[in-house]
């Protein structure tokens, strides 16, 4: 027996359709399987979306000479990754793949300053840092690194005496806004560096061109003046009565000072009777 | 009687790949002649073919054309080949073809495009100058083969089974042509294995078997009265060789 | 006798460009650098660098292909299609006809080269409203270092199958790539790894001579120091590359 030609094109076209169908099927159940219901994967992390950058070494020496077409690659699987969401959060292969951008593309200063915005939110503030300073080697002139990193440690690592080193570096930079050298006096006075404070502020006021940045250091120079008052004023009684007083009262009292200086910033002043320290307050 | 000076000379030519091929062969095929050149598949005709025309080159002996080195530019300028099932670039008209031919052996444009006009009319493809060689059939590929090589007024002409795949009016014109081509003096090695029209247009043959030469003459003394055709008395003689 | 070579060097191109691989390729890659506009989209504001690597490295491995795919197979290919017999039995030395071979596809490379080029430089003009020096010298040593892989690819195509040339002259264009790698390598090893590196290095086609594409989105032109050394490099080398392919090819049996 033979099959007639028309009776194999209906096999033919029977045995389309019924791939079709079941390949239609099977995909509709592997997307429900992998976008709608639960990870399937039986582990912490799953492993078949999450990225898994190489070594950054390794990718500079495997780049055969596609350096900065690579770096892009890897940048944008970057910001797919963090855009789109880590199911658990966690966003583990974060820091490595900003380690393998800016080790395939080191003058990248969009990377740089993109990890060193993201990085601390996700826990890598070590790795921020580190990014950070990795970036001033390569970007020597740019002062937005330096800026960045010293936000980090200010607000991640409460390091403000590494902040204002940062804010002063950045402040040096050609192009840096007149604000950063602000700042760096701002962090100074946070890290009780007030005399150096003190001065990064009267020059701020001096030379600032911005009529704020102007008003604000000059009131942070009066400020540190009344600091400056107090701590003379606390000598002068420790002399006297060889202890500290209880408040600022007791140097008016005591006849030292006129009446008591207050901040012009509004920050309250506190006396630490412990250790004589002033403290400085929000009100 | 004068004798004719060799045109193509053969000398203890020996030529091997795996095995050897020509085997010690010498020829000397005088001027102005239509020499055949007759041997069974695998013989060596090809072979001794290309390395007349310098694409193969001999292991020991020497050819000469006109007393040139064989494969030398000079003698290469000499020399019209027709190669067995010819190829051309399938991008190219035959016009173009025979342009392309015509360039490289340094004929001017005005010369040119007037030759090609008149091969292509000799050759019976005036109609389809400008078809692509890719819808060209085996005949009609044959016949531009032959204007190929003719479009430098060979002194010596080579061809390798140029009958191949012609039609019986086909291998009739290219018969004529031939013999007319003897007339202007112009000598011609034809390869073949259609006996019948070898018989009717070569002045003399030579036969080949196994890289080395059984028999050669004219064809009419090689039949003598023992055979009653040239083929006959080929198929007779590579029995005889084994 | 340059009229000779021409006529080689147009047949060849003629018989490339209308291969319907090169339009495919041609076609694929201009819709490739237009879709790397798409991946500028999603790059967070470095678009333009992301469009100009993705772009750069298109050509390049387009043309890449195109060298791999038709240069490896232009011998073999005439010798194949016994389209040699045509040429050789002619008074045509095989010094030009290789030689008008090779000034065929580099022609045929050019052409592509240029289309591809052009779109590309038109789509940075359109996105950044300026000329990139840069991007148009990168465009043209991307020419270069085909031609030079032409060279390689011809020579292995008169040796071996065309498949077996095309798997050699890629693996010597990504070890060309790699030189840097080497370098760095040779550095770090002991005396005698050290030297073998080094001679890979030397002997090698050093191809990071020809990448400039690393600088574009810096917008760094090369100087002309720099320009010179590499031209003198490509003649240099291709040259002698071609001069092996052809005293190999010279020997060569139709």
């Amino acid at each position: 027996m033979s099959f007639s030609l028309t009776g194999l094109k209906r096999l033919t076209l029977l045995w389309v359709a019924t791939a079709l169908a079941v390949s239609y099927i099977a995909q509709l159940q592997y997307d429900s399987w992998r976008r709608f219901g639960p990870p399937k994967i039986q582990t912490t992390y799953n492993i078949f979306i999450e990225p898994q950058p190489p070594n950054s070494e390794t990718a500079l020496l495997a780049s055969f000479g596609a350096r900065e077409f690579l770096a892009d690659w890897y940048w944008l699987k970057t910001i797919q990754y963090y855009g789109g969401g880590d199911p658990y959060g966690k966003y583990r292969k974060l820091a490595e793949l900003f380690d393998v951008v800016v080790t395939l593309s080191p003058k990248f200063l969009a990377a740089y300053q993109t990890g060193l915005i993201i990085l601390p939110g996700e826990g890598f503030v070590e790795e921020a840092i580190a990014l950070g300073k990795g970036g001033q080697r390569n970007l020597p002139d740019r002062w937005e690194l330096p800026y960045y990193t010293g936000l980090v440690y200010h607000i991640y690592k409460k390091d403000y005496r590494a902040a204002a080193e940062q804010f002063t570096q950045a402040a040096s930079l050609p192009g840096a806004p007149p604000i950063v050298q602000y700042f760096s006096g701002v962090y100074r006075n946070l890290a009780n560096e007030r005399q150096l404070a003190y001065e990064i502020f009267r020059t701020v006021a001096a030379t600032s061109e911005s009529d704020f940045i102007k008003e604000r250091a000059a009131k942070y120079v009066l400020h540190l003046e009344v600091i400056f008052q107090l701590e003379d004023a606390l000598k002068s009684y420790q002399a006297r009565f060889k202890r500290l007083p209880d408040s600022f009262e007791a140097l008016v009292a005591a006849g030292i000072l006129g009446r008591v200086p207050q901040s012009p910033l509004g920050i309250t002043l506190v006396l630490d009777r412990q250790t004589g320290a002033i403290l400085e307050t929000k009100r | 009687m004068l004798a004719l000076l060799p045109m193509l000379q053969l000398k203890n030519l020996n030529k091997s790949f795996n095995e050897k091929v020509i085997d010690n062969l010498t020829l000397a095929i005088p001027s102005g002649q239509v020499f055949g050149f007759l041997g069974p598949n695998g013989a060596g005709k090809t072979t001794t073919v290309k390395m007349i025309v310098g694409l193969l080159f001999p292991d020991s002996g020497s050819i000469k054309l006109d007393k040139l080195p064989a494969g030398s530019l000079a003698a290469k300028r000499l020399t019209g080949f027709m190669p067995e099932s010819p190829q051309f670039y399938s991008h190219l008209s035959a016009k173009e073809v025979l342009e392309f031919v015509g360039t490289i052996f340094g004929l001017e444009r005005p010369l040119l495009a007037d030759r090609t006009k008149t091969l292509l009319q000799k050759v019976g493809l005036a109609d389809s100058a400008k078809l692509s060689v890719r819808q060209f059939s085996k005949g009609m590929l044959q016949r531009l083969s032959f204007a190929v090589a003719l479009i430098n007024e060979p002194k010596l002409l080579v061809l390798d089974e140029p009958l191949d795949g012609l039609d019986p009016l086909g291998r009739l014109d290219f018969k004529k042509l031939l013999l007319n081509l003897k007339k202007t003096g112009v000598t011609i090695f034809l390869s073949s294995h259609i006996l019948a029209d070898v018989a009717e247009i070569c002045d003399s043959v030579s036969i080949i078997n196994r890289g080395r030469i059984l028999k050669s003459g004219t064809p009419k003394a090689l039949t003598g009265s023992r055979f009653v055709s040239l083929e006959e008395m080929f198929v007779e003689t590579i029995r005889q060789d084994g | 006798m340059v009229k000779v070579l021409w006529a080689l060097t147009v047949n060849t191109f003629r018989e490339t460009i209308r291969d319907k691989l090169l339009y495919s390729l041609v076609g694929f890659a201009a819709l490739v650098i237009a879709a790397s506009l798409l991946a500028g989209s999603v790059s967070l504001g470095q678009d333009v660098r992301v469009f100009q690597n993705f772009g750069l490295t298109a050509i390049l491995v387009f043309q890449l292909v195109i060298t791999l795919f038709i240069g490896t197979q232009l011998l073999s290919r005439e010798i194949e299609r016994k389209t040699a017999l045509l040429v050789l039995s002619k008074p045509i030395s095989r010094e030009m006809f290789y030689l008008g071979k090779f000034l065929g596809l580099a022609l045929t490379l050019t052409v592509t080269g240029v289309i591809m080029g052009l779109i590309f430089l038109i789509l940075v003009f359109a996105k950044t409203g300026a000329v990139s020096p840069a991007a148009l010298f990168a465009v043209i040593f991307i020419i270069l270092e085909v031609w030079l892989l032409t060279a390689v690819g011809m020579l292995f195509g008169g040796m071996t199958s065309p498949l077996a040339s095309a798997v050699y002259t890629f693996c010597l264009a990504l070890i060309g790539h790699a030189s840097t790698t080497i370098w760095i390598l040779a550095q770090r090893s002991g005396s005698v790894v050290r030297g073998i590196l080094e001679f890979i290095y030397y002997i090698f086609p050093n191809l990071e001579k020809f990448n400039l594409r690393n600088d574009v989105v810096f917008n760094l032109t090369p100087e002309p120091i720099q320009i010179g050394m590499a031209l003198l490099y490509f003649t240099a080398y291709t040259s002698a590359i071609l001069l092996i392919g052809l005293a190999i090819f010279r020997r060569h049996e139709f």
